[in-house]
């Protein structure tokens, strides 16, 4: 009964995003072709939108199907019997449906689909325009391919014979007891997806052609939000990993991670240079490149992790979509490089940089650095491959890999940190930067000096504390001047939410920095009643205990921590998957967390010694603070800003969180101006300016 | 960074980028598709190599155990078992999966006999002696059960029950996670030996 | 205070401090390594056998706890990193060694991402310098133009830069 509601809608979804993307894209083609418009596209617009509007219908359905089926245990949908279970608390349940492949790409689906939705309700006023039908085209092509897989190699509800005494597994055990579990995954999803927009509306542009900045300003919004999502699921993601996987750390460049930092990178190169092409005109080519890397290498990645072709710890590994998914990335790529190729002639860009110390300059050099760390983390996760295709040699590429190379990267990355939001576009005097950064860089000696007071030693960690102090500064002082300017509004806006988000990438780095350069990491062998120190810390061993449900066994050591409260690192066997997982019992702080690992119980004897392994980790908690300060700092960055309706402005939306008082008013007025200034001089064709064009 | 290469002419250097690029992508997407070859299935380390070292005392109370002219029991040693196929199976009484696979391996251990295949269990933490015994009371079954601490990392296991199939010739020739059923291990061996 | 600020000596300053105190943090730290660090130190080397990716440091595997051993073991029996190296990767094969080794196809993983931040640069400093010299007499049409456009522009004209 439940199969046949849950396959009614995957094939509704299918069906409604064949129609609507086939109606549409005919009617585009016969509009774009006639020279006064084709007479029928008003009607094959509503149509493709009535198909469209379905979509997200279909994924609701299918989602609340599942669900249905999962509280409802029943196993004969084929993917409650994979799934499923009669003994884990309802939270896991909920989130059983994206413990695996089949069910992640229901989630996937209905992400889709609200976007679609989304897409339709914002942009209600111009349904009959070319450029926004042709996204929906590729929204719908997009929704066609996932619910073509959910229809076919990935069917979630196939209906299964049961036997009588079936008893579910249930999801992984790793997935099964924290709470962590329920967001992480929709996080990741709703970024994952959410790049599709920009994604869609660049197709768009390139295949009408009408390349001028009007969709950037659409989609910028969007791609925020999309980033936004991503970068908190990241976050959460590692978080869940240090609370649940025991090992004591939070990121292990495992490729599940590299393929979700991917995108994240390329989307934060985006979320930068687009700023430019707003400004200045410039790096057109650049930006649509952006945008439609990032999307495709969401694709990637989940072709990557979803194949079975890597590896990783947190794999679902299934052959069957393996080559859908590769095929699709394949469409999707070719297809946006051979567009850019094709549509290359119109994005020749007007405007040049005129000095190396100027916002735009600093902006690119934001790209080159993102744009080699994606290099770096792409080159790692898929060299092994390549190694193994050209040579038969195996490698793994592991994390001083990463870090050896990441380091320096990120190093430069808050550098500029520091410089970039005090730059001026165009040109900076030596005199404006020396003004400007002084309290920064005394923020940064200041950071310094307290830092090598309470003892950081090394040049690694020190030096990202004084650059995260200078940067942290710099950042600080815009946000200051920007309150004093606008009151409560110098918080909101793109620039204001930018520096909340930069406030929280340096408590993150500071973080990172600390809690991997000042860790101790300990091993015991304890008896009953014996005690250990680690950094000033007490750990006192009282015993051993354990509980038992139907779905594990849990042994645990009852550790005391300084005398007081009592910890319990455990050792779990999940008896349904046959696995053995160890529990780890963390005590945060602001300042350092105790993390519990119980490596080893006796066998036999509940008197014997175990193996207790303790890790003290300094500031790790920053890491989450600066993640949560980050999502803070992308909601504020998409409220509007102070935008006055008195000052005429060239663009539909004009960049009003940057003008806060009226010479930055009119200076950009007078930007604009020279920027349209030189497109008309770059239609000359002399030497001098043909060599201005292509950036 | 190829596409924010400054050149006179504009149009037709993005597009010896664009296709430079392309060519790249065919490349990864080719590499992709066809590198790497078995890569779609599991890879267990063992697999193809040298099986390694099992061997301990085989638990007492249980049936399958040698013993000597004295009537003491004799260490298992899969050396020994050299020239003919075994089934190293990693178990525990805990485990679900491993009571539904039993009767399994029970089948097997009686087509093993006129078959040159042998059993062999290494227990995977539990503790437990007498609920193995009783284990194997309920349930039947007549093969050596070992604690072999280091074998469970040897055979890299992560989800009981697992069991390793090992050709005469000591090499590990496949791998089974989750439950096997007897006629696949059968169908192998019938496979190898033709 | 507000005058001293951003003058030049308040920046020599500044600079002084903030390289001191790198440099004594930098130089400050013990160079002679016990035992156990120098252990711990190869742990974050090698792979975990078992776990993908994960080092032998961050595994809670059973391999990784015995190889955590071994090499606790070699140190205290004051063998060399590279003969522990040498001996796990006999063992365990070349996809023990979490660092790509710097020889054969591997050297490309190293060279690849080199060349591309130094081209990468290049490219960007190359279009920011071309441009700096690139500014050669105006033609009259630019003069028209710019004087039209300045004639439309605002008169208030702020040439120090913007905190937007």
């Amino acid at each position: 009964m439940l199969s046949a509601f849950g396959t009614a809608f995957v094939l509704l979804g299918l069906m409604a995003s064949i129609a609507g993307m086939l109606i549409g894209s005919v009617a585009l083609v016969r509009d774009q072709r006639s020279p006064n418009g084709s007479a029928t596209l008003k009607p094959a617009m509503k149509s493709m939108r009535q198909f469209a509007s379905m979509v997200p219908a279909a994924g609701i359905g299918a989602f609340i199907v599942m669900e249905i089926a999962l509280f409802r245990r029943d196993y004969s949908v084929s993917f409650v019997q994979q799934v499923g279970s009669d003994s884990i608390p309802p939270i896991f349940n909920f989130a059983a449906l994206w413990s695996a492949l089949e069910g992640s790409l229901i989630l996937w689906a209905l992400t889709l689909g609200l976007y679609i939705a989304a897409v339709l309700w914002k942009f209600a006023d111009k349904k009959n325009d070319p450029l926004l039908g042709w996204a929906m085209v590729v929204l719908l092509g997009i929704s066609t391919f996932f619910f073509g897989l959910l229809a076919l190699p990935a069917n979630p509800f196939q209906r299964v014979s049961v036997a009588a005494d079936f008893v579910g597994r249930g999801p992984n055990p790793l997935l099964q007891d924290h709470v962590l579990v329920a967001f992480h995954p929709p996080m990741l999803y709703l970024g994952y997806v959410g790049f599709a927009v920009p994604f869609a509306f660049a197709i768009a542009a390139l295949i009408t052609g009408r390349l001028g900045e009007g969709w950037l300003v659409e989609t910028r919004r969007w791609t925020v939000i999309a980033w936004g999502f991503l970068t908190f699921g990241i976050v959460l993601g590692a978080w869940w990993s240090y609370e649940v996987l025991g090992w004591g750390g939070y990121w292990a460049w495992d490729p599940v991670e590299n393929a979700s930092l991917l995108p994240w990178l390329t989307g934060t190169a985006f979320l930068h240079s687009v700023m430019v092409q707003e400004r200045r005109g410039m790096l057109r080519v650049w930006n649509l490149s952006l945008v439609c890397a990032t999307f495709c290498l969401t694709i990637l990645g989940t072709f990557l992790t979803r194949s079975g072709v890597i590896d990783s710890v947190h794999a679902f590994a299934d052959g069957a979509v393996g080559p859908w998914l590769l095929t699709f990335f394949a469409i999707v790529t070719v297809g946006s490089v051979g567009l850019i190729g094709w549509r290359g002639d119109r994005l020749r860009s007007p405007g040049a940089i005129d000095s190396p110390l100027s916002r735009e300059a600093s902006f690119l050099a934001n790209n080159v650095l993102f744009g080699a760390m994606a290099f770096v983390v792409l080159l790692g996760t898929v060299f092994p491959l390549f190694a193994e295709a050209f040579d038969g040699s195996r490698l793994t590429i592991g994390r001083p890999y990463f870090d050896s190379l990441g380091r320096p990267i990120a190093i430069v990355t808050l550098f500029l940190m520091a410089v970039a939001p005090v730059l001026p576009w165009r040109k900076a005097s030596t005199e404006l930067l020396s003004t400007r950064l002084f309290w920064p860089a005394v923020a940064a000696v200041g950071v310094t000096a307290f830092a090598v007071l309470v003892g950081a030693r090394g040049f690694w960690p020190v030096m990202t504390f004084a650059l995260s102090g200078f940067a942290g500064g710099s950042a600080v002082r815009q946000v200051v001047l920007a309150t004093r300017r606008q009151g409560w509004r110098g918080f909101v806006g793109r620039t204001n939410g930018g520096m909340i988000v930069h406030l929280g990438v340096i408590i993150l780095a500071m973080g990172v920095a600390a809690s991997e350069s000042y860790k101790t990491d300990r091993i015991f062998t304890m008896s009953p009643g014996e005690t250990v120190f680690v950094e000033s810390h007490s750990f006192t061993y009282e015993g051993l205990g354990a509980d038992r449900t139907s779905r594990r066994d849990r042994t645990f050591a009852r550790v005391s921590i300084d005398g007081g409260q009592v910890y319990e690192p455990a050792r779990t066997r999940y008896t349904q998957q046959g696995m053995v997982v160890g529990t780890p019992s963390v005590k945060p702080g602001i300042t350092e967390d105790l993390y519990l690992v119980l490596d080893d119980i006796p066998q036999d004897d509940p008197q014997a010694p175990i193996r207790l392994r303790v890790i003290v980790r300094p500031l790790i908690t920053w890491i989450w603070a600066g993640g949560v300060l980050m999502g803070i700092g992308t909601l504020l960055a998409v409220v509007p800003g102070n935008r006055s309706p008195s000052i005429p402005t060239a663009q539909p939306a004009g960049d009003g969180a940057a003008s806060g008082s009226s010479p930055d008013r009119s200076r950009s007025a007078l930007s604009r101006a020279f920027t349209s200034l030189r497109r008309r001089l770059t239609r000359t064709p002399t030497e001098l300016h043909a060599s201005q064009g292509g950036l | 960074m190829e596409a924010a290469r400054t050149e006179p002419t504009g149009s037709s250097s993005i597009r010896t980028i664009a296709i430079v690029i392309g060519v790249v992508v065919v490349g990864l997407i080719a590499l992709l598709a066809f590198g790497g070859g078995d890569q779609i299935t599991e890879r267990n380390g063992t697999l193809g190599k040298r099986v390694p070292l099992v061997q301990g005392m085989p638990l007492e109370g249980l049936a399958g155990t040698s013993v000597n002219s004295d009537g003491e029991p004799i260490a298992y040693s899969i050396d020994a078992e050299n020239g003919s196929w075994v089934l190293v199976n990693f178990f525990a009484t805990w485990c679900a999966g491993c009571i539904v696979e039993h009767p399994e391996l029970v089948a097997l251990e009686g087509w093993g006999q006129s078959n040159n295949l042998s059993l062999v269990a290494v227990v995977f933490d539990d503790a437990d002696t007498a609920a193995i015994q009783k284990f194997f009371r309920d349930r039947g079954g007549n093969w050596p059960v070992l604690r072999s601490p280091g074998s469970a990392i040897d055979f890299q296991i992560s989800l009981i029950p697992e069991s390793f199939l090992v050709a005469p010739s000591g090499l590990v020739v496949e791998h089974y996670v989750g439950g096997l059923s007897a006629a696949d291990v059968q169908a192998t061996i019938d496979e190898f030996s033709t | 205070m507000s005058q001293f600020a951003g003058t030049r000596a308040s920046w020599a300053f500044v600079v002084v401090a903030l390289v001191g105190l790198i440099a004594f943090a930098s130089l400050g730290g013990d160079d002679d390594q016990s035992a156990g660090e120098r252990a711990e130190a190869l742990y974050d080397k090698f792979a975990c056998p078992t776990c993908d990716g994960q080092s032998v440091a961050e595994s809670n595997a059973a391999v990784a706890a015995t190889i955590r051993e071994f090499i606790r073991d070699e140190v205290a029996a004051g063998t060399s990193d590279t003969d522990i190296r040498n001996a796990l990767v006999q063992g365990y094969g070349t996809e023990v060694l979490l660092n790509p080794p710097a020889s054969g196809i591997a050297t490309l993983v190293w060279v690849l991402p080199v060349l591309a931040l130094v081209g990468g640069s290049a490219v960007v400093f190359n279009a920011v310098s071309r441009n700096n010299l690139g500014s050669a007499d105006p033609t009259a049409e630019d003069e028209a133009l710019v004087a039209e456009l300045l004639e439309s522009a605002s008169d208030e004209v702020d040439n120090t830069g913007s905190d937007g």
